[in-house]
């Protein structure tokens, strides 16, 4: 399927077939017409649309396979995100056919997906009035009206969403998340339960059962919400969700870190963060940073920080490691090549310590 | 990640001995790069725009970044580097044609500092669309199977690259920068064509009677060999036939480290 080809022209690059010879007649019918006779003879093929805008000419150029089923044209060119060109062709469908639900389906969430929320909810609007079981459009109505900032109005929605379709897991997962935006966490879990045990590989129905349960927090839902930051990541680790899975796995394993020591400092940190310094006093700063860079790379796919085995090694520096162990050693090495990173995970009292022992004063650097 | 985009991000991490870091950016000016030096981060990192339905084409196209550097031999490695000579080029410009020399008019520091970015630009289009069409076509030969995203891919490009014919851009941009770049641009769109089996893409430029000099780009393309040691001359010839050379240098890279930006 070819997309159409939006484009406009500065009068200078007219093509000297159509310039006219005086600008004032940029806008005239027989120009446009001239030009849009001109550019279908050079496509060839397909609809040619041209209009006169300050300094040129617009040109929209839609290809054959479009007007043999415009409304699945446009489905497709939606399919590809080129939501900016599917638009006008389903406004214009709207036009000629009212009450066509796909059409109203398909354009009103293209225009919330472009941020054009009043018009999104005018149509997912009239969707729900002229079929108030379609499930997928109370959905996207909730969700036009949540990007709208209307909170109360979206649940509601998505509440409307979930009655008509209780097994809808795309109406539990925005429900759920709502409700979890609103502080109603327990009932937040329940939706987003739903949702991961109706999409069990959706990385956000995964992520918002985990961070709601983080929020509800406890040891056993911060072990629960864990296990699923993991089984989000493992669904696409290269998303900006994962990424966020992977701060709050680096949370709770602070958490678990700092209450397994009842908030006291961790001498086996301690014992970790001297190493490092002793071993980096001989090393040039070339070589910490490989070591440093290298444990960060590994830390990406996540280090057990509460798991002692020894489970990890590294090809910038002998022996196996435990995860906390490379977690010291790496901010050892960050305080020595750029004091500025934040790694994510607090070692301040450890490292103060052992700058005692290692030093003398907590001024000393290896 | 697609089988195929594992095997070539995994050729990277072989040949290379650094692993390959792959990192949505929220609107990410581009719609992908490769960005740093392994040396500094232990890794190569690709930068792509997130959200973006094409990400396997984009990793494989940036890998294949450095894998073609990496198969040259040391000696033969070069950066694309712009210096005094383009800035040069750059201060005896025609001017903004926009902006009216008045008591309204930005300083000229100002104007300098765009005038700049805008060279700076045209270079990097230089650089990277006749090196980028070399990409593509290894990627069409060797990875059919990425064909679907890279259809997409070149079919987005090619609609963001029409900015240049726009009154807006022939506004703000000196004459000289906008006419290399519509050619660089229509070699590009004339390439697209011929590697996808379509015809739409040149339209808007031979509409506007650009076909024959950008069909020059496009013939020398043709004429040098496909293999990377020929890169630096195929950037130069297309420098020589815009008039664009003698603006830039070709940097060595040492001790096999690459750095591709």
């Amino acid at each position: 399927m070819r997309p159409p080809i939006r484009f406009t022209v500065a009068k200078e690059f007219l093509p000297i077939e159509i310039t006219p010879s005086d600008p004032q007649e940029l806008e005239s019918a027989a120009f446009l017409e001239a030009a849009k006779r001109f550019y279908e003879s050079q496509f060839e093929d397909g609809a040619v649309e041209v209009q006169s805008v300050p300094g040129g000419l617009a040109v929209t150029w839609t290809p054959a396979e479009a007007s043999l089923d415009p409304f699945e044209y446009a489905v497709g060119l939606l399919q590809k995100r080129q939501h900016e060109v599917a638009v006008p062709i389903l406004q214009g469908l709207l036009k000629s056919e009212p009450n066509h639900l796909g059409v109203l389906f398909n354009l009103g969430m293209a225009e919330s997906d472009l941020g054009k929320l009043d018009d999104a909810i005018v149509h997912l609007k009239a969707l729900v009035e002229k079929d108030p079981r379609h499930a997928h459009g109370w959905v996207a109505l909730g969700v036009g009206q949540a990007r709208a900032g209307r909170i109360d109005e979206a649940i509601a929605t998505l509440g409307e969403a979930v009655r008509v379709a209780p097994d809808d897991p795309y109406a539990r997962r925005n429900l759920g998340g709502l409700l979890g935006k609103k502080g109603l966490l327990a009932d937040a879990v329940t939706h987003l339960r739903e949702a991961v045990r109706l999409l069990p590989t959706d990385q956000p129905a995964l992520y918002g059962l985990a961070h709601t349960l983080v929020a509800l927090g406890g040891d056993e839902h911060a072990a629960e919400a864990d296990g699923l930051f993991q089984r989000a990541i493992a669904v696409d680790p290269d998303t900006e969700l994962a990424e966020l899975c992977r701060r709050e796995r680096s949370q709770i394993a602070q958490r678990t870190f700092r209450s397994n020591a009842a908030g006291q400092i961790r001498m086996d940190a301690v014992m970790y963060c001297l190493g490092a310094m002793q071993t980096f006093a001989k090393m040039s700063k070339e070589d910490v940073r490989k070591i440093a860079f290298e444990i960060a790379m590994l830390g990406t796919k996540g280090l057990d920080v509460n798991d002692p085995a020894q489970r990890y090694h590294l090809r910038s520096l002998p022996g196996q490691f435990s995860g906390l162990h490379l977690v010291c050693i790496e901010y050892v090495g960050f305080k020595l090549i750029d004091p500025s990173v934040d790694l994510g995970f607090d070692l301040s009292q450890e490292y103060r310590q052992a700058q005692l022992l290692f030093g003398g004063s907590p001024g000393a650097q290896p | 990640m697609r089988a195929e985009t594992q095997a070539v991000v995994a050729e990277l991490e072989r040949l290379s001995g650094f692993a390959v870091q792959i990192v949505p950016v929220h609107d990410l000016a581009v719609m992908a790069k490769v960005t740093t030096s392994p040396k500094v981060t232990g890794s190569y990192i690709i930068q792509y725009r997130s959200g973006i339905p094409f990400k396997d084409y984009l990793v494989a196209f940036q890998c294949g970044h450095v894998l073609r550097l990496l198969s040259l031999p040391g000696s033969e490695r070069f950066q694309f580097a712009t210096g005094s000579a383009a800035t040069k080029w750059a201060s005896s410009l025609s001017g903004v044609p926009g902006i009216a020399r008045d008591d309204l008019a930005p300083p000229d520091a100002v104007l300098a500092t765009l005038t700049e970015q805008l060279v700076s630009g045209l270079f990097t289009q230089l650089r990277s669309i006749p090196i980028g069409m070399r990409l593509d076509a290894w990627l069409a030969s060797d990875y059919p199977t990425l064909a679907d995203e890279q259809a997409e891919s070149l079919a987005a490009q090619q609609q963001e690259a029409l900015s240049c014919l726009s009154p807006q851009v022939r506004a703000m941009v000196p004459d000289e920068i906008v006419s290399a770049s519509i050619l660089l641009n229509t070699a590009y769109a004339l390439f697209c064509d011929r590697l996808l089996g379509t015809t739409q893409f040149q339209v808007p430029y031979a509409a506007s009677g650009f076909r024959d000099l950008g069909g020059a780009l496009l013939k020398i393309f043709d004429e040098l060999p496909a293999g990377p040691s020929s890169d630096r001359a195929l950037v130069d010839r297309w420098a020589r036939e815009i008039g664009l050379d003698g603006k830039y240098t070709w940097v060595p890279l040492h001790s096999g480290s690459p750095r591709v930006s």
